[in-house]
């Protein structure tokens, strides 16, 4: 290569990298996003800078992760390192999910036995403390891996995990055996309602009330589009969207939600809450510490207290006609301690009905 | 701040660099010494001090005994500059290690006092006593103003994991030194093949060691797969490291040392040393080896030399004893390379590199088990002592996941790649071809930067 050429060759060089790295630094004073919609998440904001801050390396740590966050063109990076680990670097997922057409899934391995040897015991401490005047019963919900066993990705040990769950002091209602591939969304970790009414009738059976849940014909099926899932954001790919169906029957709609978290009565879809973070919010009003459900509209007069993860959320109105009342606790958000000063026990039937990845990481409980 | 981080990228770097370049040259060292100190002061903000301490140290030192040279007091301020730095040293990495090993043998509770290890302490403690030790020996002038003196130690490029630069390599460069577009562009080139190795290929590896220790089960071929992917691991994330202090040294117009030329390729441990951390090998050999007599001396005396600067250099890794007994490995190998065997290797191309690769592999398992329990269980794994199946449905997922990784980081971790890059040096299209591999490396990394990608940097800890 002559002089001329190799002098061009490192102006071009030179060139490129300062572009770079001048532009895309220059980039990160345009203004801050609030949140990250694919992520579902808030974005981290300007860290403070003062001598406090700066002296005890806070600034420091804080920095780096809103410098991250709030980087020019972030979602396109994430695309591009997606596309990357599967097209480039052939990866058998990236940052845990994986594609399988247009589904998406999140690897949920190994079963860690110390966190659902955990939550057993914590239930069991539940019952114990608490509940000894009703009747307990207790489910798990299969994640969807649980349909991919025997495929390429590794999934957690199933049976291994149900026969821990035998330790719990209640009666076991096995709701595998419903469910399938198709009753998940395809973008998502969670359930299709419209899908899940077998559920809810083994539920019922086991419980003693499938005569007082609502007939499936007297539903009504409401849609919502586009739904983009929680993995469809981890993936950072662009999938095939999925629907919301939610489904409306004249016992859901007399039913009035009220929760420690918001004042005033809620319904039982806020269907509002679809333009959210998280679509899936609709079902009774997303994540919560308390609800409580009054069911206007019903001839039973049992009641029925729900330990539960965000599946429930979609699950509870089926179970509308059958209770006259029906309390959801989700233990992540309130501490064991005051669960007496926030729940009046006195009887009522009992449902513990986790999903295996909340088993799976049932520390997360207080 | 890491070389491989958002802040260091995108904030820092190209601050430095342009107001590097503007700046009038007299001005330039006094402005790298100060971002230097702000790079540092970043990641340490008390233990600044005591890297300033460190060179106000050396510097008086070294000036002492220049205005004192060939008299007692040189040679007193020689050995208190070397009990200064090895105090330093000795305390911040490894009074603990001391301390727990006391109440152990002796049975007693003297508390640890679980002092924080100051980054890049290994390297500074061995450049500031290279530095008094070459004026000792005459090798270079005291530096007569302590600034630039400071600019040596802290000089960022080079300041928390090396290469470990010696005054001598930079004695003239801090005064006077060209920083043309062929040395940019050489710098900037190094750099980005640097920042790809590290973020897309040692992180990946990474991964696929966690993913190891996280697996629920593992069998004999996920204990073989892990020593691979540590062994590359260790190897790009500190040879990347090595590449982007010498790329940005170009930069600023300094030439550092190499620190790695193909270590896998070798064909004995001898070999390999000579290849692998050259710029730790090579100081040791000149302070501390020849010093005890290197091979000049009576056989016995040559064995202890030997194990001395091996146990040392087990010991600079960490203050833990499976570091201890990786150091003394290597010297035990050496030992008997030279006495039995070094010859015979040289004749067999495939037995003596199959003999290296094995002999590394279990090394960098010892490196990094969880301690010498650890390192039992991970032998055991190895060699099927722990009643593991030899192969599993995860082990098979995770070689599937990381062959292209593993392949590419076999390949990158020869010459191959560079013997490519030769060929085709001269050819037009590399006029196009390089800035376009820069820009795409930038961004490749700064994608798996942004994705939250696992990014810890192993000499770190050292």
């Amino acid at each position: 290569m002559d002089k001329n050429m190799n002098k061009l060759k490192n102006s071009l060089i030179i060139g490129v990298f300062f572009v770079l790295i001048v532009g895309l630094a220059l980039g990160q004073f345009a203004q801050d996003n609030q949140v990250s919609q694919s992520e579902r998440r808030k974005l981290t904001q300007k860290p403070a800078f003062n001598t406090e801050t700066v002296l005890s390396g806070e600034y420091s740590e804080d920095i780096e992760t809103y410098l991250l966050d709030q980087f020019p063109a972030r979602e396109k990076f994430r695309t591009l390192q997606s596309v990357m680990n599967f097209y480039i670097w052939q990866r058998m997922d990236s940052n845990n999910i994986w594609l399988e057409g247009d589904k998406a899934f999140k690897i949920e391995y190994p079963l860690k036995e110390d966190q659902v040897a955990y939550g057993i015991k914590y239930t069991n401490r539940l019952i114990e403390n608490h509940l000894s005047e009703s009747k307990v019963y207790y489910s798990i919900i299969p994640d969807r891996n649980y349909f991919m066993q025997g495929g390429d990705h590794p999934t957690m040990d199933y049976d291994r995990l149900q026969s821990m769950m035998e330790d719990i002091n209640g009666t076991y209602i096995d709701i595998f055996s419903v469910l399938t591939l198709e009753d998940y969304y395809d973008t998502d970790a969670h359930w299709k309602q419209e899908c899940i009414y077998p559920v809810a009738e083994k539920l019922g059976i086991a419980m003693g009330v499938k005569d007082h849940l609502t007939p499936w014909e007297d539903y009504t099926a409401h849609t919502l589009a586009p739904f983009y899932g929680v993995y469809m954001g981890q993936a950072a790919l662009p999938l095939k969207s999925d629907t919301i169906t939610y489904l409306t029957s004249p016992q859901t709609d007399a039913a009035i939600v009220t929760g420690a978290e918001f004042s005033g009565e809620k319904e039982v879809y806020t269907v509002e809450r679809f333009e959210g973070l998280d679509g899936y919010d609709i079902y009774l009003n997303g994540a919560q510490a308390i609800l409580n459900i009054e069911c206007t509209n019903t001839d039973s007069d049992k009641e029925l207290i729900i330990f539960r993860d965000s599946f429930t959320s979609s699950l509870a109105p089926y179970l509308v006609g059958a209770y006259k009342t029906i309390t959801l606790v989700d233990m992540r958000y309130v501490h064991s301690s005051i669960l007496d000063s926030v729940v009046d026990f006195h009887g009522q039937d009992v449902l513990f009905l986790y999903s295996t990845s909340m088993m799976n990481s049932s520390m997360l409980w207080k | 701040m890491l070389f491989s981080s958002i802040v260091f990228l995108y904030a820092f770097l190209p601050i430095v660099l342009i107001g590097y370049y503007i700046l009038p040259k007299k001005m330039r060292n006094h402005f790298l010494m100060i971002a230097s100190l702000v790079f540092y002061f970043f990641g340490e903000q008390l233990y600044v001090l005591l890297l300033l301490f460190s060179a106000l140290s050396d510097w008086l030192h070294a000036v002492y005994i220049e205005n004192h040279r060939g008299s007692k007091g040189a040679k007193r301020a020689l050995i208190s500059s070397i009990v200064i730095n090895l105090s330093m040293l000795g305390f911040f990495k490894y009074i603990d290690f001391f301390i727990s090993n006391i109440n152990l043998l002796v049975g007693c509770d003297i508390p640890l006092t679980n002092v924080p290890l100051p980054l890049g302490i290994s390297f500074f403690t061995f450049q500031t006593m290279s530095y008094t030790i070459d004026v000792y020996r005459g090798k270079a002038h005291a530096r007569k103003d302590f600034s630039t003196m400071l600019l040596y130690v802290s000089l960022f490029p080079q300041l928390v994991a090396g290469p470990i630069v010696r005054y001598t390599d930079l004695e003239q460069e801090l005064d006077d030194r060209q920083c043309d577009t062929d040395n940019v562009a050489a710098g900037i080139r190094r750099f980005s093949v640097g920042l790809a190795k590290k973020v897309l290929i040692a992180n990946s590896l990474g991964e696929l060691c966690k993913a190891f220790r996280a697996a629920g089960e593992v069998s004999v071929t996920f204990y073989w797969l892990y020593a691979v992917a540590f062994s590359l691991q260790i190897y790009f994330d500190f040879s990347a490291y090595s590449d982007m202090a010498i790329g940005m040294g170009k930069m600023f117009g300094f030439k550092f040392p190499e620190n790695f030329n193909y270590p896998f390729i070798s064909k004995s441990i001898t070999e390999f040393w000579r290849r692998w951390h050259m710029s730790l090998g090579s100081w040791f050999r000149d302070y501390v080896y020849i010093p005890l007599g290197g091979n000049r001396v009576s056989k016995i005396k040559w064995l202890r030399n030997i194990a001395i600067v091996w146990i040392l250099t087990g010991f600079w890794h960490g203050a833990a004893w499976n570091f201890v007994l990786w150091g003394a490995f290597f010297g035990v190998m050496l030992i008997l390379e030279k006495l039995f065997w070094l010859k015979k290797l040289e004749k067999s191309k495939v037995i003596s590199h199959v003999y290296l690769l094995f002999l590394v592999l279990l090394s960098f398992v010892l490196f990094n088990a969880d301690g010498l329990h650890g390192a039992v269980s991970d032998f055991r794994g190895m060699f099927g002592l722990s009643g593991l199946s030899l192969i599993n449905a995860e082990t098979i997922y995770y070689l599937k996941s990381y062959a292209v990784t593993l392949i590419l980081a076999i390949i990158g971790a020869t010459p191959l790649c560079k013997q490519i890059y030769w060929r085709f040096a001269d050819k037009k299209i590399m006029v196009l071809a390089e800035p376009l591999a820069v820009g795409v490396f930038l961004l490749l990394a700064t994608a798996s930067l942004i994705d939250g990608s696992f990014n810890p940097f192993l000499y770190f800890r050292f």
